[in-house]
């Protein structure tokens, strides 16, 4: 992770919080946008948050999801309440299996849902309300509107509208800081904090639970196998028995992932989070996870993004 | 490139005006003087365009031809039309828009029969009337329109959609006799009264009526039940469209809160539905 620590005093801060020298090291992802409705927001939010589960990261999970942001009746296409729903996958077939699956298991299942695209750009489309219909076992009926295809599944509560094909985008996967704060519950505040704020913007996600990640990982481990083990560097308890990464009157470290549809969704995320992270009180420093620059081909400095407050 | 063409006056020659390509002659060629020396089957004779309409170049509308005047003679215009536009300021001719497959045409007047017959793509809007076969097949031919949208704002004649495959056809006024005959699936909307035989041997599709009691009547004398009151979201989103297109008569539709779907044709295949809305509570 990141590397040989700099005397405090020629770190640059922002107020009283010292920046690392380094990099979030990011790695391109194929994404989809779910917009999935119902009749009231809450059962849209239940789909949602169904739905992304057990999504956090790849390292174990089919795709990496969570729900972007609400929408009201005038941003969806049935003009109902709904959740717009970011998923990240490694390629297009794996995204297509994980979405397919997951609309198929937690929308189609909840009540009063529909489910639609949620990206313009068509080119490179996953097929899911085209493999889904089948369930309306010979029952199901299409409607085109425009250029789009609607399928009708034939369910216990009426029907389930699923569009034909979703859009895909390149995307970026992997944009994080460490927050590092002098007691548990402060630098949880600031991670609270800093997710509050980034949940502001457009584009991104961030897939781990409540937005926030205790268990930081590095690549590999002593045990064969075993692809990701604990990040040790970052491990409070471990301070006196590996070479630490937290700096002086650190006590505790979280991360927050950042997933989004460009590099530069991901980096305004990164800036915004940092600075309200570091706005907030008992926190320390403010990193960033990397595997040496060697793995990802998006490199996010830490340093680039300091006169970045407001992401712009 | 764009062009005006305004009917003559003092032309009025006796006989149909076969225009089928008449469209795709004026994009092939680059100036005014060309297209006049274009060539066109008046009855059994041919003429040159100059001798029926004036040709002006216009900047201001890329990719649109505008006819200005009474083109009732003219048939198959807009046949076969891939992409671009063209606005026909006047009435049409028969078999206006046939076989559409891109683009858009506007009639600012009526049209004759077979208006967006067998259309595959792209978008037709009558603001008056239109004649029999309004979207439908060929004779003969299995499937009628495969894809696009007919939004009339006036009335339509008989035979309304038959056999259509896929798309959307919506009539502001009343329609005649066999709307939706052996429909194989696509959406038809119709915002005043039907006459007799809606849907019979319907397979799949949609038809969406008024409840009015003409329309019930229309409806009894085929082989559909009422089945629920189900209304589909994708109805909703398809007026919608079509509101957001330019046939506000879909607002009536839409403001209509009582559903009744009926199934049928069960002398087919027995999937097509017919909604009929009501305002009222009834």
């Amino acid at each position: 992770m990141s590397g040989e620590q700099a005397p405090e005093s020629a770190l640059p801060k922002i107020g009283d919080v010292v920046i690392d020298d380094t990099f979030a090291e990011a790695f391109p992802m194929t994404a989809a946008r779910v917009i999935v409705t119902a009749d009231t927001i809450a059962w849209a939010r239940i789909a949602g948050t169904v739905m992304t589960g057990y999504g956090t990261s790849v390292i174990a999970c089919d795709a990496e999801a969570a729900i972007e942001r609400e929408l009201n009746e005038h941003e969806t296409p049935d003009n109902r309440p709904g959740v717009s729903v970011l998923l990240f996958a490694f390629n297009r077939g794996a995204l297509e299996k994980a979405v397919f699956k997951r609309v198929s298991q937690c929308v189609m299942t909840c009540p009063t849902t529909a489910c639609f695209n949620g990206l313009d750009d068509r080119s490179k489309p996953i097929r899911i309300g085209g493999k889904l219909r089948r369930f309306g076992d010979g029952y199901q009926t299409a409607k085109m509107i425009g250029d789009r295809r609607y399928w009708r599944i034939p369910v216990m509560d009426g029907e389930f509208v699923c569009e034909d094909e979703f859009g895909t985008a390149k995307g970026v996967g992997g944009g994080n800081v460490l927050i590092l704060g002098r007691t548990g519950s402060e630098t949880l505040a600031a991670a609270e904090r800093a997710v509050a704020e980034v949940r502001r913007l457009p584009d991104v996600i961030m897939p781990f639970p409540g937005g926030v990640v205790r268990s930081g990982s590095k690549v590999g481990s002593k045990y064969k196998g075993q692809i990701a083990s604990t990040n040790h560097a970052y491990a409070p308890t471990l301070k006196s028995q590996v070479k630490s990464s937290l700096p002086d009157g650190a006590n505790c470290c979280y991360e927050i992932v950042m997933d989004g549809l460009s590099s530069e969704a991901v980096s305004r995320a990164m800036a915004i989070a940092m600075h309200s992270a570091a706005t907030e009180p008992g926190v320390v420093a403010i990193s960033a996870g990397n595997y040496g620059g060697k793995l990802g081909p998006f490199h996010f400095r830490l340093m680039d993004l300091i006169d970045r407050n407001g992401g712009d | 490139m764009a062009w005006i063409l305004s009917a003559r006056l003092d032309a009025c020659p006796a006989g149909a005006i076969e225009a089928g390509t008449l469209i795709q002659e004026i994009r092939a060629v680059d100036s005014v003087a060309a297209i006049e020396h274009l060539s066109i089957t008046v009855g059994n004779v041919r003429v040159e365009l100059a001798d029926l309409v004036r040709i002006e170049h216009t900047d201001t509308e890329p990719e649109t031809i505008r006819l200005i005047g009474d083109f009732s003679r003219w048939n198959a215009l807009g046949f076969c039309l891939e992409h671009g536009r063209l606005v026909i300021e006047g009435h049409a001719g028969h078999r206006t828009a046939a076989e559409l497959a891109g683009g858009s045409v506007e009639v600012r007047g009526n049209c004759g029969v077979w208006a967006g017959a067998a259309a595959r793509r792209g978008r037709l809007v009558i603001h008056g009337d239109a004649g029999d076969w309004l979207g439908a097949n060929w004779p003969g031919e299995i499937r009628g329109m495969t894809g696009g949208e007919i939004l009339v704002h006036g009335r339509a004649g008989d035979h309304v959609g038959v056999r259509m495959r896929r798309g959307i056809v919506a009539v502001g006024g009343e329609v005649g006799a066999g709307l939706g005959r052996a429909m194989i699936a696509g959406s038809i909307f119709v915002g005043g009264s039907v006459r007799s035989h809606v849907g019979i041997g319907m397979k799949r599709g949609t038809i969406v009526l008024k409840a009015s009691a003409e329309n019930q009547r229309a409806l009894a004398v085929t082989g559909f039940g009422q089945a629920d009151a189900f209304r589909p979201l994708t109805l909703d989103m398809q007026l919608r469209y079509a509101r957001d297109a330019g046939w506000h008569e879909a607002d009536s539709l839409l403001d209509a809160r009582t559903t009744r779907r009926y199934l049928g044709d069960k002398l087919s295949l027995g999937l097509g539905e017919v909604f009929l809305l009501s305002s009222s509570n009834a």
